[in-house]
């Protein structure tokens, strides 16, 4: 037994921007978490959501499957740089609202550095505060696979930034 | 919690003077996901080695930025086409999920505010403390901290500011101390600096922590240097500080979440640790128009 389209749709709208920070989190822009977050909305509308399942696990291992799909398919790279080199150029003002911006663009680099198991972890366990049983069973691996994938990932970040 | 082997790749040593601790150990510390020796371990470990302090606020720094990175792109409007999916002829406004819909059996209160509350909590030595000027500081911030908590936005506080004299001993602990090296201010009272960031004005801020023994009384702080010194920014009571020793536990509710949303909302975005830190304090403080 499946969701009815309404109770799928109200689902989903509670849940849009946890869906749509876990898409940034992957893609690195906003254009393409956009369209990740667009092509996983589509994909549960059309296939439906079993009423037994727990909805944001389904959804997220959705996107995820999707987006897995698509970095194997088109090796198009989003380009973090960009918004790197748009945050340089804009501090040389020096403000702090341009600062802040820079060193968050440049953790926004530095995350798409990750390899794309470590970044799905971050994703899940560190922007969405998943637990290690939940990020788990949205990645289909153990939890021990959770833990050290995202130990690796941390550590790739302090040597990145 | 998970059971993992410490004793192997985490922690080679169970001596703890001596523990080398890896990243593997200080991630699953850092998500409360280990066994409660473990964690109790590894909460001695992060007390007597500056350098895994270190490591630790450096890795939680990096969560802090991409939970604002990402928090804030996913508050920018929804595109139309996604918003058409869901809702057609009006905007998509988030609802709680109801009917069958099946949620997580809890959501973390994770966010990179809650963890640096648990790294708190965990790091710290008992501080405690009190100089009679800043009980009075600290005196107006605990009733400031319950009128903020009522009326909501740490963003539009207004306060007074309470100076911090020159010969005050906690004018030295702010102005020398390292983060995370307790000091003795009197007879009963003893203060730790927690932290180190950089506020919208360019201000260096710290957040310390302080208690009165005798009196049985705890306060957590921010004060910012500024060019008349350093001034009492915010203060509020916390239990944390009060607990009789320094094992793991995870903070909650109110305790220290007013400072905690007052450095977030403040902070530029970075907080000094380890070298950056003690680089500033040899320096007197200068070097801000630097970084």
């Amino acid at each position: 037994m499946k969701l009815s389209e309404a109770e799928l749709k109200q689902a989903l709208i509670a849940h849009l921007e946890p869906l749509r920070r876990f898409c940034y989190a992957l893609t690195g822009s906003a254009a393409d978490g956009d369209d990740l977050a667009q092509n996983t909305v589509e994909r549960l509308l059309d296939k439906g959501v079993p009423v037994d399942v727990v909805f944001a696990a389904w959804m997220f291992r959705v996107c995820k499957n999707l987006w897995i799909d698509h970095i194997r398919k088109d090796a198009r790279c989003s380009t973090p740089g960009d918004d790197v080199v748009f945050a340089k150029q804009d501090a040389v003002d020096g403000t702090a609202v341009v600062e802040q911006h820079l060193q968050l663009d440049e953790i926004g680099a530095a995350m798409q550095q990750l390899d794309s198991d470590q970044r799905l972890v971050m994703a899940l366990v560190a922007v969405q505060g998943h637990s290690y049983r939940e990020a788990a069973e949205i990645m289909e691996v153990p939890i021990g696979t959770v833990m050290s994938r995202l130990a690796r990932a941390r550590s790739r970040l302090l040597d990145l930034m | 919690m998970i059971n993992t082997p410490l004793g192997g790749n985490g922690m080679n040593d169970m001596n703890h003077t001596a523990q080398q601790i890896d990243d593997a150990a200080l991630s699953a510390w850092l998500d409360n996901a280990l066994d409660a020796a473990s964690m109790a371990q590894i909460s001695a470990a992060l007390q007597q080695q500056p350098e895994l302090q270190q490591r630790l606020t450096a890795m939680m720094c990096n969560e802090r930025k991409l939970q604002q990175h990402y928090t804030q792109m996913a508050q920018q409007p929804v595109p139309a086409a996604l918003q058409a999916l869901l809702h057609p002829g009006s905007s998509a406004q988030a609802s709680p999920a109801a009917g069958p819909v099946k949620s997580l059996a809890k959501q973390r209160k994770m966010a990179w505010q809650q963890r640096l509350l648990n790294w708190l909590d965990a790091l710290l030595p008992r501080p405690v403390l009190a100089a009679a000027g800043l009980l009075a500081a600290l005196g107006l911030g605990m009733v400031l901290g319950e009128q903020t908590l009522q009326r909501g936005p740490v963003a539009g506080l207004s306060m007074p500011l309470a100076n911090v004299a020159p010969e005050q001993p906690l004018h030295t602990l702010l102005e020398s101390a390292a983060a995370g090296v307790q000091q003795r201010l009197d007879a009963h009272t003893d203060a730790v600096v927690d932290l180190t960031f950089r506020n919208k004005n360019g201000e260096f801020c710290r957040q310390f922590r302080i208690q009165d023994t005798q009196a049985g009384r705890g306060s957590i702080a921010v004060a910012c240097r500024q060019q008349q010194g350093w001034q009492m920014q915010l203060a509020q009571s916390s239990q944390a500080a009060l607990l009789p020793d320094a094992t793991y536990r995870a903070a909650s509710g109110p305790d220290t979440g007013l400072i905690d949303a007052f450095i977030m909302e403040h902070s530029i975005g970075d907080i000094m640790a380890g070298n950056a830190e003690q680089r500033l304090l040899d320096n007197d403080w200068r070097g801000a128009e630097q970084q």
